[in-house]
């Protein structure tokens, strides 16, 4: 059921919190909904639009939606998988607005080799990779701002200090803060990796 | 130079491991990891944490939760708001519930099937007792009457297009001339590589398709044999196959209505007016009255699309120099027999 594409390791058991359909019926329960999935899901938007705000705003009307429709929302299997499925359609409808098929297409391509997640795995990403998303939210804004640029977006210190206006000083301080926090966080999960990439790269 | 673990700088280890550092800065690295074994423990974590942050696909955004939280709490509490007083109960609230709750059990029932019987997950779209709109994961859009499911397969998007209907539906197909796109209708199905068309699986003529634009493959496939027959149909144009047989037909005249239901569009193609108004009375609740019967001899050829009954007969009206008189849903048109 899951697909590995390195070490079977990583395809750890989905949390049952991700997993199980959920019923919003209050208002509290849609606020954990709101804020379990609303950094993932905007990533994922993110992923088709390569553009923040219009992402979040993708998932602000998804999530509406959500609220507006719960007394008959529990779609097929998981609300999870709906949420993710219905930020794609999201996406796919501004798209098409930005008139950048081609872009899309590109990124269909490059998904289909196997390189993103597939439309399976998307639904169910390992406990690692939730557990990494969470420890990333859970940096402060500047901090996650500096790390992110820097880890996904491959920007130099300089570029980023430019980016952010802050100096070059405080984006080396914050990305030292940012591997510690992150490593302390993830101090549980990471041991066992090592087992596996400690002898490979010191060769 | 720090011997000590807690004080190395986490920035020059990670630089070390990408191999950034020049001559110097690498032998201080080294000295500190042989001088403790917990040393070279704490530089595999920080590999091994660089390693799988790097694996997240898509990227992780920056984005403030709380922020969007009270925006979003704000939105629903206004709406909220709007829709409270107003809420109407139907007698049969609570049947349609237990309806719907009955179809959902059994939608959960097949979505178990399907997830662990069959190797390749399937997504299904079913539209209950409404008309619903959704979009396919390739970008095409689809109208999905009532009654009516759809099911395309969780490997659809890797070069597959292929989608199973059961009922009446509209698409509007993104192009893509490497990857058909094929509606798969029982006995005979639809291949396309980007058009609008309509595809009904229970009509009565049997499995019906309209084209509104571009051109589409009505097919079947012998089980036995493997022969495929085929119609061509082209935009305007209709084909249908008839149950039992294996031969699809192509007939140049597409119902006028017969994308109403999906998106208020009627065709006619020299129609006789008696037909049109036909129609016209079953879509609009009208009435429709000519001063003289050879008036309803007279052939139209118009398309419209999302127009008001009023607007519609104006332009007959006008096509053909006649009249119009209206009262509420009456419609009256005088004038003698066709001018043109």
């Amino acid at each position: 059921m899951y697909v590995c594409t390195i070490r079977k390791e990583h395809c750890l058991e989905p949390s049952p919190q991700i997993q199980n359909p959920v019923r919003i019926e209050t208002r509290t329960d849609f606020e954990v909904v709101f804020k379990t999935h609303y950094s993932p899901l905007c990533s994922y938007a993110n992923g088709f639009l390569k553009d923040v705000d219009a992402s979040e705003e993708v998932v602000q009307e998804v999530m509406v939606r959500v609220w507006t429709n719960r007394a008959s929302l529990a779609i097929e299997s998981s609300l999870r998988s709906y949420l993710f499925r219905a930020v794609r359609n999201g996406c796919m409808n501004v798209k098409k607005h930005m008139k950048v098929r081609d872009e899309y297409k590109a990124y269909m391509e490059h998904d289909s080799l196997g390189n993103h997640h597939s439309r399976e795995e998307e639904m169910i990403i390992s406990e690692l990779e939730q557990k990494i998303r969470e420890a990333i939210d859970h940096l402060p804004m500047e901090r996650r701002k500096v790390f992110i640029l820097s880890r996904y977006e491959g920007l130099t210190y300089g570029q980023i200090a430019e980016k952010l206006d802050i100096s070059v000083k405080t984006v080396e301080n914050q990305m030292g803060k940012a591997l510690k926090m992150l490593r302390e966080e993830l101090r549980d999960y990471l041991p066992w990796i090592v087992l596996f990439f400690g002898e490979i790269f010191r060769n | 130079m720090n011997k000590n673990r807690q004080d190395i700088d986490e920035l020059l280890l990670l630089q070390y491991l990408q191999g950034n550092l020049d001559n110097e800065q690498r032998s201080e690295v080294e000295a500190w990891l042989e001088a403790d074994g917990g040393n070279r423990k704490h530089l595999d974590s920080l590999e091994s944490l660089w390693l799988e942050t790097g694996r997240i696909s898509p990227a992780p955004v920056a984005v403030d939760v709380s922020a969007a939280w009270g925006r979003i709490s704000e939105r629903i509490a206004k709406e909220e708001g709007h829709t409270a007083g107003k809420r109407v109960r139907m007698p049969y609230y609570r049947f349609l519930m237990g309806a719907a709750a009955t179809i959902l059990v059994l939608a959960g029932l097949y979505g178990f099937y399907r997830l662990v019987i069959s190797p390749v997950k399937q997504v299904q779209m079913f539209s209950g007792a409404t008309v619903k709109r959704d979009t396919l994961p390739d970008g095409s859009e689809v109208t999905l009457n009532s009654h009516s499911t759809l099911v395309y397969s969780s490997n659809y998007q890797k070069g597959r297009r292929d989608v199973k209907l059961t009922g009446e539906a509209y698409f509007e197909v993104t192009k893509d001339a490497a990857h058909p796109f094929v509606v798969d209708a029982g006995p005979a199905s639809v291949k396309v590589l980007g058009t609008s068309f309509r595809v009904k699986t229970d009509g009565g003529k049997g499995i019906e398709v309209t084209v509104a634009e571009g051109q589409v493959m009505l097919f079947t496939v012998d089980k036995n044999t493997g022969d495929t027959a085929s119609v061509k149909l082209n935009a305007g144009e209709a084909g249908y196959l008839r149950p039992g047989s294996n031969q699809p037909v192509l007939d140049s005249t597409a119902v006028a209505d017969g994308l109403f239901w999906a998106n208020h569009a009627l065709d006619f193609r020299s129609m006789a007016l008696s037909e049109v108004f036909t129609i016209l009375k079953k879509h609009y609740q009208v009435n429709i009255t000519v001063s003289d019967p050879a008036m309803n001899g007279c052939r139209l050829t118009a398309s419209f699309q999302d127009e008001p009954a009023d607007r519609i007969l104006q332009v007959i009206a006008g096509s053909f120099g006649w009249e119009l008189q209206v009262s509420g849903n009456e419609f009256h048109l005088t004038g003698h027999g066709c001018s043109n």
